[in-house]
């Protein structure tokens, strides 16, 4: 099989492990036996494959090595954002001192010098890149600087295109070093161009597009079927990216424009328009809780079980919550809770036996 | 790595757009100035560990505070066909009218600042008047008030008076050639007063209001930040700043310097 990425990679170490561990339990309790040149030419065959893979991408070998790998994602997220603000706050600090031609220059320099700082440390670097991803964060966060400070040297107005080139160089370095958080930043940065851009040509201050919340519709449903359209396979996590964030976003519009249909283009009254999103929020949670169980998306099965309990709560506090005694109230909300997970049940045990028929 | 390569050729070229822009704006095309104070371009207050300065833009609208505004407004009051180009009362009273970009012109001085003046000065007389009918505490806090607001009219308040709203920049600029004084253009976003009787709009600018001071401009004016206290009139101006307008629109202080005396 072809490993493409880490993810894959770690996927297959594990398969491994994994047998050797079954296999050592069939052995042990009788069930079966296999001669020892057979026994001895798996395990050379399977630790030559776990070596490439650890050597190739780093994989984890253990339980205890995984658990550190998490740590180590998480620490070198927040030092990430530490040193990205580090950067910020050491500009605000001193900025005033240079003179404007030795602002200009440092400005152009620090996202290049960064860049570089980039290669250089992912060629340094395991195949996990912990310190090249940190480093990438930092040249966004020069990039970011860069832009704001030489449009406040110039007194530029704040403009749209901004984000357009936060979110092609947010994306360029995601593709590049595999960074899922640079990814996450470059969607933000897309929905809020595109959300802008529309707002202006609708003869809006761009800074009012959260006002009209329709303008974010089209580029969420957008960036969550690119993965269906444009493979994410060689990037470990980056199509649950797109789709979770992507429908994150888009449920969170239907749920504003469904409590406030004053924020809506559509020529109806309020309240039918807010109705009319109620049942597009529920539509589309339950819509990605069928199609994540379908293709085998736990992250959108997941958001979707969310924000469809998110809408259900929230019409129950519409109808409820100023005539029925709270404690009745949250006893309604448990018991619809409880339905949900016998539901899921029957569910579940519905799609083992088809999986079970199926073998 | 080719895409890190991409991503290099992106900031060399983002970087390059906004300089040259700037360039173009600065030596390219005609250049208008403003010759301002303190009045208009004041300093505000920065935090110790800011290390850049700047100066913030001070206007005020064609229609003189009441009572219970802090030294200025921010309503313009239109004409009728101004009022009417907006969309009269109906669309102007809108929820949504707000939302909308428009454009506001300002003029430096000469008649929109004088009417101004008398209009504040009518507020002291009327102030005077109630004081003298009725010598109450509250109508003797609304002459002080007055006085107030009139002396921070004539010695530090804005002379840059919004005259005029649109949402497109050719009525305005075709407004703005009949004044002989110095006048601006700026982005806006205008809302309802009340109950849209008195074709009065409410004025947000949304383009640039801060403008960058270099290290010598800023070593050139080692002041104390604007001060604005609600229970003082505002002070007389300590500087002059010329503000340069170039051919792209985009602002820029020129020079700044501290008055010898008077300003």
């Amino acid at each position: 099989m072809e490993k493409d990425n880490r993810a894959e990679a770690q996927r297959r170490a594990d398969s491994i492990r994994a047998f050797g561990q079954e296999l050592q339990r069939l052995q042990s309790e009788g069930v079966l036996s296999l001669e020892t040149e057979q026994l001895s030419r798996v395990r050379v065959y399977h630790q030559q494959q776990l070596e490439s893979l650890r050597q190739g991408y780093d994989v984890d070998l253990a339980d205890h090595a995984r658990r550190l790998s998490l740590g180590m994602q998480v620490v070198s997220f927040l030092g990430a954002w530490a040193l990205a603000a580090s950067v910020f706050f050491f500009f605000q600090q001193y900025w005033g001192l240079l003179d404007t031609w030795l602002q200009v220059a440092v400005l152009v320099a620090a996202p290049l010098l960064s860049l570089v700082g980039v290669v250089y440390i992912a060629q340094l670097d395991g195949p996990a890149r912990y310190y090249a991803k940190i480093a990438a964060m930092i040249s966004f966060a020069c990039l970011v600087i860069n832009i704001a400070l030489l449009g406040q040297l110039y007194n530029f107005p704040p403009s749209p295109t901004a984000l357009a080139v936060f979110a092609v160089y947010a994306g360029l370095l995601a593709y590049a070093l595999e960074v899922r958080l640079l990814l996450a930043v470059a969607m933000l940065c897309v929905f809020a161009f595109i959300g802008a851009q529309s707002a202006t040509y609708s003869g809006l201050y761009w800074l009012s597009v959260g006002e009209r919340p329709e303008h974010f519709l089209l580029p969420t449903l957008a960036l969550f079927f690119l993965p269906s359209v444009i493979s994410q396979h060689a990037y470990a996590g980056f199509s649950t990216i797109y789709r979770v964030l992507s429908l994150t976003a888009l449920c969170l519009v239907l749920l504003v424009l469904s409590n406030w249909g004053r924020g809506s283009y559509l020529p109806w009254s309020h309240a039918v328009i807010e109705g009319v999103y109620q049942i597009a929020g529920f539509a589309v949670s339950a819509g990605a809780i069928w199609l994540g169980v379908q293709r085998g998306w736990p992250a959108v099965v997941a958001t979707g079980n969310v924000f469809f309990f998110l809408f259900l709560y929230t019409k129950f506090f519409d109808w409820w919550w100023e005539w029925l005694p709270k404690s009745l109230f949250f006893l309604l909300l448990g018991l619809t809770a409880l339905l949900a997970l016998m539901v899921f049940s029957r569910l579940r045990r519905y799609t083992q036996t088809q999986a079970g028929g199926e073998q | 790595m080719k895409k890190l390569w991409y991503a290099a050729v992106l900031v060399v070229a983002a970087n390059g757009v906004v300089l040259g822009k700037a360039a173009i704006n600065r030596h390219w095309g005609e250049v208008q100035r403003l010759d301002l104070t303190e009045r208009e371009l004041s300093l505000p207050y920065y935090q110790y560990h800011e290390g850049t300065r700047s100066l913030s833009l001070s206007w005020q609208g064609n229609v003189a505070g009441d009572k219970y505004l802090f030294h200025r407004s921010y309503n313009v009051k239109l004409s009728e066909a101004s009022f009417a180009a907006l969309g009269g009362a109906e669309v102007v009273c809108d929820a949504d009218f707000k939302r909308q970009s428009a454009y506001v012109l300002l003029v430096y001085g000469g008649q929109p600042y004088t009417d101004l003046l008398a209009q504040y000065r009518a507020l002291v007389q009327r102030a005077e008047a109630a004081y003298a009918a009725n010598a109450s505490k509250d109508n003797e806090q609304a002459l002080e008030r007055a006085r107030r607001n009139l002396l921070s009219q004539e010695q530090g308040a804005s002379r840059l008076i919004a005259v005029d709203a649109a949402l497109t920049q050719e009525p305005l600029l075709e407004r703005a050639a009949t004044y002989d004084e110095p006048h601006w253009v700026l982005p806006a976003r205008l809302s309802a007063v009340g109950q849209c009787k008195d074709q009065e709009v409410y004025v947000r600018l949304t383009g640039v209001q801060q403008f960058h001071l270099s290290r010598r401009q800023s070593e050139a004016l080692k002041l104390s930040p604007s001060q604005k206290r609600y229970d003082q009139a505002l002070d007389a101006p300590r500087y002059r700043a010329s503000l340069a307008i170039g051919s792209l629109g985009l602002p820029w202080v020129e020079r700044v310097a501290k008055c010898e005396g008077e300003c």
